[in-house]
């Protein structure tokens, strides 16, 4: 059995907006064992990366406990605690952390140097071969595009061969070839040895459909978690999606069971022969309505009792 | 260690790839300078007022240029760049520290020409002079630029930070000695000068200057506890506090 690399248990952090609003993360508990892929999955504002944060020591948990290979991680920890756990992540945050006006090369050796990485000239030479960036090693970062900075960045967070790999959004601001490029390197990561365990948060199904684990967040707190498949396990074989405000009284009307998400779309779990009695009434009844297999942004709205806003996945 | 060499390497870098920041923090000081050596010039009886005026004008290069660390810890927070020093095994110390060293060379290193000028205007000065006064130019850039870090980590908008730094480092210079001379100055004004450790600092420089340094304990004392006070202040305020998420 895989050890624990990350354990969050009760987890509450809740900070006040400028609106006056409490934000942030309530009693969140899970675990990550030795080279699992989890997702962290929910709109913006529903704690991702507040809950990131946490984790990589750039703020406290004010109630709970997060341990990471073993130690826990809160403020009166000592010098040698504080090394070992930050020796041991690799974060990529929303926006890069590279300096726009130093080279690739530059920036490397500089987080080589932060990390105390023995043979940086060496560690960073292969990490740019391996992320295909060294024919670019001396070009100044801020002239790089989108993709080509992410690389970098990844590049940067994988120098001290970390055990947990915290990407917060990571494919913000990439084309579609540059993120799935993105993705295909995050699930390359599970033949190196050993294999991180990888935390990566997202708005988008079709990235949360890659990972081995999918955490639904919303509004600060864990709504399930579970394998793509299991979660969409409990949503039969097809997604029947009614939209408008009438839904709600053709389901009664018809004595069925379905899930309201707060715009008031219903959500319907169908096997086919269901399907198959429903469909003729409902293309006489003049909704509007979507149908097909079910997907992350379904099992997401059924559970939640909300859409996922942003999400690619739309289920028809 | 390496940390440490490696941050203050990349500040280095980065003020040599921006060199208008450089002229620009230059270019204020050295034409109020030249302006109101050349306004006030009758109004010393004996000596040259742009002389008289040199060490506080070192001094002012100095504290502009130091407005410049506390940007750059805004911009790199703002770029990104911070978030991953900050989560990263490196100590706090050496964040500050880099910061601090570099205003620190890049301060005296633009204070020095204008000390260098000195004795082409009738003023003493000597190569040890110039040496010990880049010393004191150090300290201070050190000082101001450690209270500038410690205001910058709680300030979001570098237009706020630089307002509010003006704001302090205008009336600090102002009252200090750099422009009025004690025997011509109101009364209330030279009793300010004496607790405002910038003039302690440019004491320090005067002195250095003219060869007095070592009669001068007090000023130089409180221009070294200034620096003292500003690197932990610094030292202090990114290392203990997390910055609150702002997304």
């Amino acid at each position: 059995m895989s050890e624990s690399v990350l354990k969050v248990e009760n987890v509450q952090r809740l900070h006040k907006t400028k609106q006056g609003e409490q934000v942030g993360v309530h009693d969140v508990s899970f675990a990550i064992n030795a080279g699992d892929w989890v997702t962290l999955l929910g709109p913006n504002g529903s704690g991702k990366s507040t809950l990131l944060r946490l984790i990589s020591s750039a703020d406290w948990a004010r109630q709970g406990e997060i341990t990471i290979v073993g130690i826990r991680v809160h403020p009166g920890w000592t010098t040698r605690e504080r090394h070992t756990v930050r020796a041991a992540l690799g974060v990529v945050f929303q926006s890069p952390s590279l300096d726009p006006l130093l080279t690739i090369e530059e920036n490397l050796r500089t987080a080589a140097a932060l990390l105390g990485t023995s043979d940086a000239a060496g560690r960073v030479d292969e990490l740019m071969d391996r992320f295909a960036i060294a024919d670019r090693a001396g070009d100044r970062v801020g002239t790089l595009s989108g993709g080509l900075k992410r690389r970098a960045d990844l590049a940067r967070a994988m120098l001290g061969s970390p055990r947990l790999l915290i990407l917060d959004e990571p494919t913000t601001g990439l084309d579609p070839e540059a993120r799935l490029s993105l993705l295909d390197t995050l699930n390359g990561f599970k033949s190196l040895d050993p294999a991180p365990a990888i935390l990566h948060s997202t708005h988008l199904t079709e990235e949360a459909e890659r990972s081995d684990r999918v955490l639904f967040m919303d509004r600060g707190r864990l709504a399930a978690d579970a394998t793509p498949a299991e979660l969409r396990a409990g949503l039969g074989d097809r997604t029947l999606k009614i939209e408008g405000p009438e839904a709600r009284a053709w389901i009664e009307a018809h004595d069925l069971r379905a899930s309201f998400t707060e715009s008031g779309h219903a959500l319907l779990s169908l096997t086919e022969p269901e399907l198959e009695r429903v469909m003729p009434e409902l293309g006489r009844s003049g909704l509007s309505f979507s149908v097909g297999p079910p997907s992350l942004a379904d099992a997401y709205a059924s559970i939640v009792g909300r859409e996922l806003n942003g999400s690619s996945g739309g289920g028809a | 260690m390496n940390a440490f060499l490696m941050l203050l390497k990349r500040e280095i870098v980065r003020m040599i790839r921006r060199p208008s920041q450089l002229v620009s923090t230059l270019a204020m000081p050295v034409m109020i300078w030249v302006f109101i050596g050349a306004g006030f010039g009758g109004t010393m009886g004996e000596g040259s007022f742009a002389a008289h005026l040199a060490p506080g004008m070192a001094i002012l290069v100095v504290m502009l240029s130091t407005i410049m660390v506390g940007m750059s810890l805004i911009e790199d927070r703002h770029m990104g760049f911070l978030q991953g020093v900050l989560v990263s095994p490196a100590p706090r110390w050496a964040v500050a520290g880099s910061k601090l060293a570099a205003a620190g060379l890049l301060g005296a290193l633009q204070g020095v020409p204008l000390l260098l000028i000195t004795p082409l205007l009738g003023s003493g000065g000597s190569f040890v002079g110039v040496v010990l006064a880049a010393v004191v130019l150090l300290l201070t850039a050190i000082a101001i630029g450690g209270f500038g870090l410690t205001l910058a980590w709680w300030i979001d908008s570098s237009r706020g930070y630089h307002g509010m730094m003006m704001v302090l480092i205008m009336p600090l210079w102002l009252l200090s000695g750099s422009i009025f001379t004690p025997e011509t100055a109101a009364r209330w004004l030279v009793v300010v000068s004496k607790v405002n450790p910038v003039e302690w600092c440019r004491l320090s420089a005067d002195a250095a200057m003219d060869g007095t340094l070592a009669s001068s304990p007090l000023a130089l004392g409180g221009c070294v506890l200034f620096a003292v006070a500003g690197t932990l202040a610094a030292i202090r305020t990114l290392g203990a506090t997390p910055r609150t998420s702002t997304g």
